[in-house]
C-alpha cells in the first residue's frame, strides 16, 4: 500500500540522517589531497571529491543537515502557525482581521525571494534559512488552526444549548481534532518535500551552511568546477534530494488518498 | 404520424438494476407525463433515450425507435437537439458558466448550419416566444446574472430552436416559485399547441400532469406499474403505487377537478 | 475592469513603502557594521580615520529615520544609490540584468501553459489508461527535482554528451532552452495535475450533458466546454507559480551562467552591497505585484463572474 511504501522510505531516510555517524565509513570533512576525484572503489564505494573527501560519507551527514532542517522548519511552522492560528481564532475581531491580513502578505510572496530579502537583510547560514522558509509558509497553518480555533468556539455555543449531548472536549476529540489533524498532516508532509527543495537551492546559492560542512546543496556548488570531470559529484547528491523529496511526496500524496474526504469521493 | 419510442430499456449501477424493461411511446402533438416517486428511475430514462446516460451506468438492455425503426448509437446521438430537445431541473447548472446565453444560441444553431445573423435573429424570435420582452438584453447577459424562471425559460427556448419534434422535459417546474411555474406550464402548453411537438414531461407533481398530460406512465422501483390515458388514472387507478400517489396528492391539495 | 486594476495598482504603494522600510529595519539593525562592508568593498583599509569618514558620508550617525527618508527620496527621484562594489548607480544596474531574469521566467511560463495545459488535459481524458498513468508519473517525478540539479542533467546530456545546445550564457535562441526547461518543469508539473482533476471535475458537470443534448459537435463541447472552465483553477494557481518561477529563475540563472537578476543579488547578498540590496528589494517586489496584477486580470478577463462580481439578477 502506498502509504507504507511511503513510510518505508522515509524511514530508511531517517535512519541515515539519524545513524550516519555510526554508519558512514569516514568523516566527512577529512580531507586527503592524495585522494582527490577517485572513482567509486572498494575502499571509497561512492569516490572521493575534489578534496579528497569520501562522498559516501558526506551523503550521509548530508541527510542528516537536510532532514535536520526540515524537522525545524515543520516544528517551527508548526509552532507558529498554531499560536497565530489559535490567538486569532480565539479573540476574534480586529486582531483577527489583522494577522490575517499579514498572513495573507506572507503567503502571496514566493519563498525564494522572501529568503533573499531575508538573508540579504541579517545575513547567511542554515539558521536564516529555516528562519526564511519558516516564515514563507507557516501562514497555511495558521489559517488552519483558525479555522479549527473558530469551529470549536461555535461548538461552545451549540454545547450552551444542547439539553443533551457530549461535553465540549468530547466533540472536540471526536470531530473536529481527527479531521483537522488529518488536515494539518497532509498539508505537512506535501510541505516537505517543497521544504527539502528550498533548503538545497539556498544552500546552493551558498546561502545556508558555510562550505567545509557536509550538505547536499553544498555539495553540488562545490563540485560545479569539476563538472565535466567528475559528474558523478553533482549528479549524486542531487540523486539524493531527488529521492528524498520522493519520499516526502509519496507521504503527502498517500496520507491526502487516505485522509481527505474530498478527494476519496471523487476517487472513481 | 411522427412517434418516438424508447423500449425494453434496462439500467444498472453496477450489480443493482435501475430501470427495469421500460418501455415508453411519445407521439406529436401529446403530452405524456411520467411520474413516480423519487429515485424510480425516470430522470435515466429520459437520458437514456438520447444516449447520455452517465458513464458509470450501464444499459444493459433497450432500444431507441424512430417511426418504428430501431436506431443506432450514431443515429440517436444525431437526434439531440435536431430531432429530440431537453430541457432540465435545476438549469443554472445548466449554462456554461464563461460564455453569454447569447453564445449559447450560436453554438447550438451553428450545428443547425445557421450563420451568425440568422442564428441571432432566430434566437430573439425564440426568447420573445417564451415570453422575454428584451431579448437582446438576454442574449447580451450570463447566466448567473439571470433568475432560475428566467433560465428555466431560455433553456426551454435553447432546446427549441432547431425545431425539434419532441421535447423532453425532466421535472422542469422543480424548484421554481408557483408564479413561475405558471408561467413554464402555460408555455409548454402554448408549444405543443402552436408547434405540434410531443412531450414527455416527467414530473412528481400530479397537479402538472392533471394540467398537461394526456397519457401518463407511474415508475416505481425502476418499472412501469401503471400506464393510461389521465383522466382514467385519475378516476380509477389500477396500482397500490398510482393510488398512493394520486391519495398524497389530494391530502396536500385538496379534490382536484379536471 | 478597469476599475479592478486601479485599485490593485493603488494598493501597490504602501505595499513598496512597508516592504523596503521593513527590509531597511533589518538590514540597519543586522548584524555586521555597514561603514566597514563599505571599505571592504571599496577596497580601502579600515582605518579609524576611514570608518570615522565613511559612517558621516553614508549618514551612518544619523537617525535611522532620517536615513530611511534620505533612501526614500532619493527612490522617489528614482535615484537608488550607487554600489558599493562597482559604483555604477543601483537603478542602472538592475535595470541592466532585469530584462535577462523578465525574459527566462517569462518564458519559462510560457512552457509551463503550453505543456502543463494540454498534458493535463490529455491525462483527463485518457483517465486510468496509459497515457493517463504516464503523464502522472512524469508529473510526480517533475514535482521532486531540484530544479538546479535538472539543470545539471540537462547540460549532461544535451551540451556535454550530444553538443546540441550552449551550456551557459546568454547568447542566441537556443540559449534559453534549457535554462526555461529547468526553471518550468516543477510548475508545468503541478499545473498538469491541477488541469487533470480540474478537467475531470468539469466533465462530471451538467452543463455538459445539456450541450449534448443540443447535438453540439465534440470539438465544441471540448473547447468551449469542458477546456474552458477547467482552465480556471490553473489559471488562478498561476499567481502563485509566477513567484515561483520568478524565484526558481534566479537559482537557475546561477547553473547556466544566465545574466540575470539572481546573479547580481546574490553577488551584493555575499558581499553585503547596502544600496544594491535596498533597491533590488524596490524592484522585486514592484516586478513581482506587477506580475500578480497581470495573472489576476487575465483570470477575470476569463470569468466574467469576476468581473461582474458575480450577482445573481
Amino acid at each position: 500500500m502506498k502509504v507504507r511504501l511511503a513510510l518505508l522510505l522515509v524511514a530508511v531516510l531517517l535512519g541515515a540522517a539519524v545513524f550516519a555517524p555510526w554508519l558512514a565509513p569516514f568523516d566527512p570533512a577529512e580531507t586527503s589531497l592524495a585522494s582527490r576525484l577517485l572513482p567509486p572503489s572498494a575502499l571509497h564505494w561512492l569516490g572521493t571529491d575534489h578534496l579528497g573527501r569520501d562522498v559516501l560519507s558526506r551523503l550521509l551527514w548530508g541527510a542528516r543537515a537536510s532532514t535536520g532542517a526540515v524537522a525545524i522548519i515543520l516544528a517551527l511552522v508548526l509552532a507558529l502557525g498554531s499560536l497565530v492560528g489559535a490567538t486569532a481564532g480565539l479573540l476574534g475581531g480586529v486582531v483577527d482581521a489583522m494577522l490575517m491580513r499579514v498572513a495573507d502578505a506572507f503567503m502571496t510572496v514566493p519563498t525564494l525571494v522572501l529568503a533573499l530579502f531575508f538573508i540579504g537583510a541579517l545575513g547567511t547560514g542554515l539558521t536564516n534559512v529555516v528562519i526564511a522558509i519558516t516564515l514563507s509558509h507557516w501562514a497555511w497553518y495558521a489559517r488552519l488552526v483558525r479555522g479549527l480555533t473558530l469551529s470549536l468556539r461555535a461548538r461552545d455555543y451549540v454545547a450552551a444549548a444542547r439539553v443533551a449531548g457530549a461535553s465540549r472536549l468530547d466533540v472536540a476529540r471526536r470531530h473536529v481534532l481527527p479531521a483537522v489533524g488529518g488536515q494539518l498532516a497532509v498539508l505537512a508532509s506535501l510541505d516537505l518535500g517543497h521544504w527539502m527543495l528550498h533548503v538545497a537551492g539556498l544552500s546552493f546559492l551558498g546561502l545556508g551552511l558555510a562550505a567545509p560542512a557536509a550538505e547536499w546543496g553544498i555539495m553540488i556548488n562545490d563540485a560545479r568546477p569539476f563538472f565535466r570531470v567528475a559528474p558523478m559529484l553533482v549528479l549524486l547528491p542531487g540523486a539524493a534530494i531527488l529521492l528524498t523529496v520522493l519520499a516526502f511526496n509519496l507521504l503527502g500524496d498517500a496520507l491526502r488518498d487516505r485522509l481527505d474526504p474530498a478527494v476519496q469521493g471523487h476517487a472513481h | 404520424m411522427s412517434t418516438l419510442a424508447i423500449q425494453g430499456l434496462c439500467v444498472s449501477a453496477g450489480a443493482t438494476p435501475l430501470v427495469r424493461d421500460v418501455s415508453l411511446q411519445l407521439a406529436r402533438g401529446r403530452v405524456l407525463g411520467l411520474v413516480g416517486t423519487s429515485g424510480g428511475g425516470k430522470s435515466l430514462t429520459v437520458l437514456a433515450m438520447l444516449g447520455l446516460l452517465p458513464p458509470a451506468l450501464r444499459q444493459t438492455g433497450g432500444q431507441v425507435l424512430r417511426d418504428g425503426a430501431v436506431l443506432a448509437a450514431q443515429q440517436v446521438a444525431a437526434l439531440r437537439g435536431a430531432v429530440v430537445g431537453l430541457v432540465q431541473q435545476s438549469p443554472r447548472a445548466c449554462f456554461n458558466p464563461l460564455v453569454t446565453i447569447g453564445r449559447h444560441f450560436a453554438e447550438t444553431l451553428a450545428a443547425h448550419g445557421l450563420a451568425r445573423r440568422a442564428a441571432a435573429d432566430r434566437a430573439a424570435g425564440l426568447l420573445a416566444e417564451v415570453g422575454f420582452a428584451d431579448p437582446a438584453a438576454i442574449l447580451a447577459s450570463y447566466a448567473f446574472q439571470l433568475s432560475g424562471g428566467m433560465l428555466q425559460r431560455v433553456m426551454l427556448a435553447l432546446a427549441l430552436c432547431r425545431d425539434p419534434d419532441f421535447l423532453l422535459a425532466d421535472e422542469p417546474t422543480t424548484d421554481l416559485d408557483l408564479a413561475v411555474q405558471a408561467q413554464i406550464l402555460a408555455l409548454l402548453e402554448q408549444m405543443v399547441a402552436q408547434r405540434g411537438i410531443g412531450v414527455l414531461l416527467v414530473t412528481h407533481d400530479l397537479s402538472v400532469i392533471a394540467r398537461l398530460a394526456d397519457d401518463v406512465a407511474v415508475m416505481q422501483g425502476g418499472r412501469i406499474v401503471e400506464q393510461r390515458d389521465v383522466v382514467g388514472l385519475f378516476k380509477a387507478p389500477c396500482h397500490p403505487a398510482t393510488q398512493a400517489l394520486l391519495r398524497t396528492h389530494f391530502a396536500l391539495y385538496g379534490e382536484a377537478t379536471e | 475592469m478597469l476599475g479592478f486594476a486601479v485599485r490593485r495598482l493603488l494598493t501597490l504603494v504602501p505595499l513598496l513603502l512597508i516592504v523596503s522600510l521593513v527590509f531597511f529595519l533589518m538590514l540597519r539593525l543586522g548584524r555586521g557594521d555597514p561603514a566597514l562592508d563599505y571599505l571592504r568593498l571599496s577596497q580601502l583599509p579600515p582605518t579609524d580615520a576611514a570608518l570615522a569618514l565613511a559612517r558621516e558620508q553614508l549618514g551612518l550617525d544619523q537617525p535611522l529615520a532620517a536615513q530611511y527618508w534620505s533612501w526614500l527620496s532619493g527612490a522617489l527621484r528614482l535615484d537608488l544609490g550607487r554600489s558599493w562594489s562597482t559604483g555604477r548607480p543601483v537603478l542602472e544596474e538592475v535595470l541592466h540584468f532585469l530584462p535577462a531574469s523578465l525574459q527566462l521566467a517569462g518564458t519559462a511560463l510560457l512552457l509551463v501553459a503550453l505543456v502543463g495545459l494540454p498534458l493535463g488535459l490529455l491525462a483527463a481524458l485518457y483517465r486510468d489508461r496509459w497515457p493517463d498513468h504516464l503523464t502522472r508519473a512524469i508529473a510526480f517525478l517533475g514535482v521532486s527535482l531540484p530544479n538546479f540539479w535538472l539543470g545539471f542533467l540537462l547540460v549532461l546530456l544535451f551540451s556535454v554528451q550530444l553538443g546540441w545546445l550552449p551550456a551557459m550564457g546568454r547568447d542566441g535562441p537556443a540559449s534559453i532552452i534549457m535554462p526555461a526547461v529547468a526553471t518550468a518543469t516543477m510548475s508545468a508539473c503541478v499545473t498538469l495535475r491541477l488541469m487533470r482533476s480540474a478537467v475531470l471535475g468539469v466533465l462530471g458537470e451538467r452543463h455538459l450533458v445539456f450541450a449534448r443534448a443540443r447535438g453540439l459537435p465534440r470539438r465544441t463541447i471540448l473547447g468551449r466546454h469542458v477546456v474552458l472552465n477547467a482552465m480556471i483553477p490553473p489559471l488562478t494557481a498561476l499567481g502563485l507559480h509566477v513567484g515561483e518561477l520568478l524565484g526558481g529563475a534566479m537559482v537557475v540563472e546561477m547553473v547556466f551562467a544566465w545574466p540575470g537578476l539572481g546573479r547580481y543579488a546574490l553577488l551584493a547578498i555575499t558581499n553585503r552591497d547596502f544600496p544594491v540590496l535596498q533597491g533590488f528589494v524596490l524592484v522585486m517586489t514592484l516586478v513581482f505585484v506587477l506580475c500578480n496584477l497581470l495573472v489576476d486580470l487575465a483570470y477575470a478577463w476569463v470569468d466574467p463572474r469576476i468581473r461582474f462580481g458575480a450577482r445573481a439578477a
